[in-house]
């Protein structure tokens, strides 16, 4: 058997985050226009392709929403639409740019219209690893 | 579009990190039942604003004001016990 070792150098404790639903989420902030929103909840999931946030967020950051490369996403409850732009993604005490689709809606949890950290623009930028049982999240940054 | 890309920059330590907000979510959890139904904007353990609607929620604010401010949304009663997919 081959064993594989990682190193983490963050771990953030999710379990407060999930009172009132499963689920893997930490809190983040958005960055355009010299303009931050504050922290927001946002779930890590792996089964999404993008970062995917409400349309509200773009709005509060000055973002012109329709002025980015428009998606269609597909959804195991549907499609919607999104547009991708770039925006400075904070967490914990790391920050980075990355593309976030802004979806068509306003962020509404517990329905699918939630914030999500998804493969391109968060996991490529962490090596992760999850302990749900302990409800942990473990994170090492690319750091290049 | 690619369907695999490293898109952005690569991370760097933030100049600020970000609040804990260890204190803010005491005070949520003790005031629960009373917030069901509302986004709820919380500051260094304080309540700043609650609204059913996120957009009237930060209408009514200064961007600006409460940078260290956590959101989040506390389901109701019926919310709640739906399974999440």
């Amino acid at each position: 058997m081959t064993t594989h070792l990682f190193s983490f150098s963050a771990a953030f404790d999710y379990g407060h985050l999930t009172r009132t639903a499963r689920g893997v989420t930490v809190q983040v902030t958005l960055a355009a226009n010299a303009t931050e929103t504050i922290s927001i909840e946002a779930r890590v999931d792996s089964g999404s392709s993008f970062c995917v946030f409400g349309r509200q967020w773009a709005d509060l950051l000055g973002l012109d929403w329709e002025a980015g490369d428009r998606l269609i996403i597909s959804t195991a409850t549907g499609i919607f639409a999104a547009h991708l732009q770039e925006v400075t993604i904070r967490l914990l005490d790391y920050e980075w740019t990355g593309w976030v689709a802004f979806a068509e809606w306003d962020t509404m949890p517990p329905s699918p219209a939630r914030d999500v950290l998804g493969l391109n623009g968060f996991f490529d930028h962490f090596l992760v690893a999850i302990d749900d049982r302990e409800e942990m999240i473990y994170l090492e940054p690319r750091f290049s | 579009m690619t369907t695999k890309a490293f898109t952005g920059s690569p991370v760097r330590k933030a100049a600020r990190p970000l609040p804990d907000h260890k204190q803010d979510w005491a005070w949520i959890n003790e005031h629960l039942d009373e917030l069901r139904g509302l986004w709820v904007i919380v500051n260094h353990g304080h309540l700043v604003a609650t609204n059913p609607n996120i957009r009237q929620l930060f209408d009514k604010l200064s961007r600006d004001a409460y940078p260290d401010a956590m959101i989040t949304y506390v389901p109701t009663e019926e919310e709640a016990r739906r399974v999440v997919l």
